[in-house]
């Protein structure tokens, strides 16, 4: 019975997509037949023109020719003033005999296309096409303009020196801010295609003499196996292609620097670029490369590793202060000396809750403080800060529902949590934050310790395209040793060799 | 690399435990020296092996065991050290948890810190030996930075005349106690499976050597550092000279009981070395009774581990009733069974060429 009932869905679904993917009658209409009108006609009927008010078409005669032509074009999606100037003018106004319309345009790329399918893909995504009568190709123009940003500063990744300029929604101008700072021939972007209804491009970056095959085979293999009908911009991409998609560490890094993505593509990395999106994404992505920022590179060797042990302080403090404090209160009173003991103590005579109660209220605030904040509308942002400080600090000491040494502990793990620059890893330190504090409250230091070897076993067998997660420090390949701390750039000879690159040494090629 | 810091420890961390009770019984002032010569009189059946497991490269000594003494035979040999290897686990992790709940947890229940640490240590052998092997090598440098801190602090509280006289009981004495506290050094044996996923034999022969040297040297100073602090006298009578040792050291004067973050340490060195040993047990199970995928006996055997490690009802004594009988075992098997592997090989060598 079961079998039956899928086969019928199977049935049905079937069904559906043969009905919307274009009129059955006009299957044998797959090239153009040269007569104007019939084609003409075509194009209407997709379109719905003229109750779509968004598409255009421009019928002429081409001078010299005597020939009758159309234009089609989506307003929305073009040039105007490059139609009018390098298409039509030329065409209706020459002098000249016209025998090639290809030599007559003005227009910087054009082409011929004898499929309409194809022909109608190039026009929904800007271009125009022209059809002139008797001649059974179209002419593709280039003519894509659509509206957008245009480059700003960062607003995630934030850098003292280096340079502030981030991704913005177009994959050209994208790819165009990766390409200034990495001017060879080696390269290369490939372009694939995917979403069945509204047909994404995904750009694919990488220096062919530098990155790995395997890993590029498996980047283009997990965009090809996507099968839905729309994927609109690399936040959703992301998804459907890293390693594990329950999991709670990242394995695919996005980042909005342009700098930081051509570092990337020199070590050897894989970049995906797409249109609607501000972001790169990085393949195969390392715990440290969510550890690193673009910073610690630009700042001298020292204030750079003054920086790196800052966050890697700042992740430990994070991660384990609310718990330590659950676990020395509750089971290892003797570790505290006594003065310190006396104070907790005399903090906590009042208060109603047990430790882990108290402590898990005031951290439940304190990240819907944080959610509040991302989401507040500009005008209204300053009371957010009134009402968590007021309310929920100094409101809720003075009725001895919390103590203070709890909102101590509370808001130094939220200080430190906003060291960690890459948005994914710090959304894995404040849920683990948590794990970490039932555990501590269920068994004390033991708990903490078995969490922390839980994760611990758990990120030394993941891995990101093949790459283990914690590479170069737990496999030991041959890089830069760039882990928790950096070296000199002078002595940071080595790519990192997990990426399998064809050239492992930086120094310059001497011949 | 991995296989130095698992050696590391795997053997190091015996020095922490309750064996340090019946070293010092037997050898008083001069345990340390045991340590020394139970080294030393393991080195030859160390050569002995290594040697025939050069001559069979790519075999782990389960399959040498095999292709040398024929089938009947290796299968007792596996069955005995399998028996030995989970008895032997069994105690070790009771008398580990045991150590950790007496002093620290005295309200908790040992079964639930026995399943809770027994289920971390099946969960990190399921993930295969490069996930073991990656975590010892990651947590080994913060283990001996730590120990080096203990030393550092337990040096400002040690007597050192305390080490004399220097040989204690006598040298026979010591040299009995050497004889019978060979199984410290079992490791290196049924580790010995693990040949094949070692890069080479220089890398294994090599990190072997320097790993047990390095691993003796660390045992050698932990136990004077005890003997130091604490006289000869006093440690036949403490069951657990590393959580007192720890509880002893302060910084300074306000800072008097860091002994958490040493338990945190030491912690993570016991998960390693069980998680070693699960595997261990695991594999050899799958070659005895020839299952090709036996990282799905894990479970059943982590939990045949968890009974056979609830069974002895009193903690102390009958851990060390079950314990000196199987070194005993244990120290007769390990000096018998590599010489009797090299005869054979040399036999086969001979008959064959």
């Amino acid at each position: 019975m079961n079998n039956s009932f899928f086969k019928k869905r199977k049935a049905f679904v079937s069904e559906m997509s043969q009905e919307s993917t274009g009129n059955t009658s006009d299957q044998s209409l797959k090239l153009f037949s040269g007569d104007l009108v019939q084609d003409v006609n075509h194009f209407k009927q997709l379109y719905s023109f003229p109750s779509n008010v968004d598409f255009m078409l421009r019928e002429f005669t081409i001078n010299k020719m005597e020939r009758r032509a159309v234009l089609f074009y989506i307003p929305s999606l073009t040039d105007a003033k490059l139609i009018d100037d390098a298409i039509i003018k030329p065409l209706i106004m020459n002098d000249r005999e016209i025998t090639d319309v290809t030599s007559a345009i003005g227009a910087s790329a054009i082409r011929a296309e004898a499929e309409i399918d194809k022909a109608v893909h190039e026009l929904n995504t800007g271009d125009s096409l022209l059809l002139v009568e008797g001649q059974r190709h179209a002419y593709i123009i280039k003519t894509a303009l659509a509206a957008g940003r245009s480059v700003e500063k960062p607003q995630n990744e934030t850098t003292l020196f280096g340079p502030k300029e981030s991704f913005i929604e177009k994959a050209d101008v994208n790819i165009s801010l990766i390409r200034k700072k990495i001017r060879s021939e080696d390269f290369t972007v490939e372009k694939m295609t995917i979403g069945g209804r509204s047909n994404n491009e995904v750009f694919i970056i990488y220096n062919k003499e530098l990155a790995s095959e395997r890993v590029l085979n498996e980047v283009k293999s997990r965009i090809g196996a996507i099968s839905k009908d729309a994927v609109q911009n690399i936040s959703l991409l992301v998804q459907h292609i890293e390693d594990r998609k329950r999991s709670l560490v990242p394995t695919v890094l996005q980042t909005e620097r342009p700098d930081r993505a051509a570092s990337f593509i020199e070590d050897g990395y894989v970049i995906v670029v797409m249109n609607n999106s501000p972001f790169a994404l990085v393949a195969p992505s390392t715990f440290w490369s969510f550890y690193h920022s673009g910073d610690d590179h630009y700042l001298r060797f020292i204030n750079g590793n003054f920086t790196r042990l800052l966050r890697i302080l700042a992740m430990f403090i994070t991660l384990f202060t609310p718990s330590a404090y659950i676990a020395i209160t509750n089971y290892h009173m003797e570790m505290l000396p006594t003065d310190l003991l006396l104070a907790i103590a005399g903090a906590r005579e009042m208060v109603p809750f047990p430790a882990i109660l108290e402590l898990l209220l005031l951290e439940l605030s304190f990240e819907l403080i944080r959610e509040a904040g991302v989401r507040v509308p500009v005008p209204i942002g300053p009371t957010i800060g009134i009402v968590g400080a007021l309310i929920l600090g100094q409101a809720g000491v003075e009725a001895n529902v919390v103590s203070p040494i709890v909102v101590i502990v509370v808001a130094l793990s939220g200080l430190s949590s906003y060291a960690i620059g890459d948005v994914n890893l710090n959304y894995t330190i404040r849920i683990t934050r948590f794990a970490f504090l039932i555990a501590a409250g269920l068994m004390g230091i033991f708990g903490m310790v078995l969490c922390f070897m839980a994760g611990l076993i758990y990120l030394t067998s993941l891995k990101s395209f093949g790459v283990p997660y914690l590479a170069p420090l737990s496999p030991k390949y041959k890089s830069s040793g760039d882990t928790v701390f950096r070296k000199l750039l002078t002595n940071e000879r080595l790519r990192p060799g997990f990426t399998k690159t064809k050239d492992l040494t930086k120094d310059t090629v001497s011949e | 690399m991995e296989f130095f810091s698992i050696i590391a420890i795997t053997v190091g961390l015996k020095s922490t435990d309750m064996s340090t009770v019946l070293l010092f019984k037997s050898g008083l002032n001069a345990a340390w020296m045991i340590a020394i010569g139970s080294f030393i009189l393991i080195i030859p059946s160390l050569l002995l092996v290594n040697s025939v497991l050069k001559k069979y490269q790519c075999k782990t000594i389960l399959e040498v065991t095999q292709l040398t003494l024929g089938k009947p035979i290796a299968f007792v040999v596996a069955f005995i050290m399998l028996c030995l290897i989970l008895i032997n686990t069994a105690t070790d992790s009771r008398s580990y948890i045991t150590q950790l709940i007496t002093i620290n947890f005295p309200n908790t229940p040992l079964f639930i810190l026995y399943l809770c640490f027994l289920a971390l240590c099946m969960w990190g052998a399921k993930k295969g030996w490069e996930t073991v092997g990656t975590i010892a090598w990651t947590t080994f440098p913060y283990l001996i930075i730590a120990l080096s801190f203990l030393f550092f602090l337990l040096f400002k509280e040690a007597v050192f005349n305390r080490i004399f006289p220097l040989f204690g009981t006598g040298l026979w004495e010591i040299a009995k106690g050497s004889f019978n506290f060979i199984p410290l050094f079992s490791e290196p044996f049924t580790l010995a499976v693990m040949y094949p996923f070692v890069k080479g034999h220089q890398t294994y022969t090599r990190g072997l050597y320097s790993s047990l040297i390095f691993t003796v040297f660390l045992m050698v100073l932990l136990y004077l550092s005890y003997l130091w602090i604490f006289d000869y006298r006093s440690i036949g009578k403490i069951t657990f000279p590393y959580n007192e040792a720890i509880r002893f050291v302060t910084i300074g004067r306000s800072i008097t009981n860091i002994e958490t973050f040493f338990i945190t340490i030491w912690l993570v060195g016991v998960f390693v070395k069980f998680t070693v040993y699960i595997y261990l047990i695991s594999r050899i199970f799958g070659f005895l009774f020839r299952i090709e995928e036996f990282e799905h006996t894990i479970i059943p055997i982590t939990l045949l581990v968890f009974v056979i490690g609830l069974i002895p009802e009193n903690n102390e004594t009958n851990i060390f009733l079950v314990r000196t009988t199987t070194t005993a075992y244990v120290k007769y098997f390990i000096l018998c069974f590599p010489p009797l592997l090299w005869a054979a090989a040399k036999v086969k060598e001979a008959r064959a060429g």
